[in-house]
């Protein structure tokens, strides 16, 4: 794409949460909103979907964390510590406007 | 769509194509691993009732029987490990799935999970005192499954755990009108299939709730 074509493609994006808008926090918030409302899911196992490093996913979540999306428990499981996380309901509704959001766009671009 | 590197990972997506790309895609592979698949249990259980169920009328069904040689004690140790298979096999998929999230789903799934242990342990318990014998005890068994799919598909809404509730309790009673010479062999068929056709209905919907995740 040629740099007015990029300049004309990035002026007609609508106005999309900069915490969302990017790869691994999109992919992050997509996959917690599956997660049943009151439910949580464990650090790893989140790690493992998302193949992150438990460093690099732990830098997205505060970010998102700082924006009120996700929470993060730590707690203990006997001796063993465990991480928990889940989306907000404040997260879900970031989540559900960013999606509503790109499809108005992409409906747009299409139709 | 994995990002690379770290770099990749922080940048936005190129495109609200791309964007799109990348929800439906994580969210699919969390709906694909997260989610308890009931498919998984009624393939596992299908299997287990096919298997012992047939195996039994092979033994002493029919008016000539086929493996009519075979001890009657192999006959228990193809039900302990039909049973022993579809137990452990449950437990693991339940404890891989509770291991994985925390909250009110991981507690139904665990309260779920005791009351089938109460509920088999509880039919094992009354044969004696009942004085059943040979088909008369699957019979139970097979009542008390059928119960607990009732009450499961009531309170789920779950058309197939209620259908297979209601199917396997009338075939319960047709198998046991019949007569024990052929009792085995329409639960083998009836029993055992009927979970595996519920594991194909369960499965066709699943992978519909992970598409209408994300559309």
């Amino acid at each position: 794409m040629s740099a007015e074509g990029r300049q004309a493609a990035e002026r007609s994006l609508p106005e999309l949460d900069p915490v969302i808008h990017a790869q691994a926090r999109l992919r992050v918030m997509a996959t917690l909103s599956t997660v049943p409302d009151g439910d949580r899911l464990a650090f790893p196992r989140l790690q493992e979907l998302l193949d992150l490093t438990a460093g690099n996913l732990s830098t997205h979540l505060r970010k998102l964390e700082d924006a009120g999306y996700v929470r993060v428990d730590k707690e203990f499981r006997g001796r063993t510590p465990v991480t928990w996380v889940r989306l907000t309901a404040k997260g879900r509704a970031a989540f559900a406007a960013y999606l509503e959001d790109l499809r108005a766009f992409v409906g747009d671009d299409t139709g | 769509m994995m990002a690379n590197t770290w770099q990749d990972a922080d940048r936005p997506p190129r495109s609200p194509a791309e964007s799109l790309a990348i929800v439906e895609e994580a969210a699919a592979r969390a709906q694909a691993e997260l989610a308890f698949h009931d498919s998984v249990m009624y393939g596992v259980w299908g299997t287990a009732w096919l298997f012992a169920f047939g195996f039994t009328h092979l033994v002493v069904g029919g008016a000539r029987p086929v493996l009519g040689q075979v001890p009657p004690w192999a006959v228990g140790a193809v039900w302990a490990l039909a049973i022993g298979a579809g137990v452990l096999a449950s437990g693991v998929y339940g404890a891989r799935h509770s291991s994985a999230l925390s909250g009110h789903s991981s507690r139904m799934g665990a309260r779920i999970g005791m009351a089938w242990a109460v509920a088999m342990t509880a039919t094992a318990a009354s044969l004696v005192p009942l004085g059943l014998v040979e088909h008369q005890i699957g019979a139970l068994f097979v009542f008390a499954v059928a119960l607990l799919y009732l009450g499961q598909g009531s309170v789920f809404v779950d058309d197939v755990q209620l259908g297979i509730g209601v199917w396997l309790a009338a075939l319960n009673v047709v198998a046991l009108i019949l007569g024990p010479q052929i009792y085995n062999l329409l639960l083998a068929l009836g029993g055992g299939g009927a979970l595996l056709a519920g594991g194909l209905l369960a499965r066709r919907r699943e992978h519909r709730g992970t598409m209408a995740h994300v559309s």
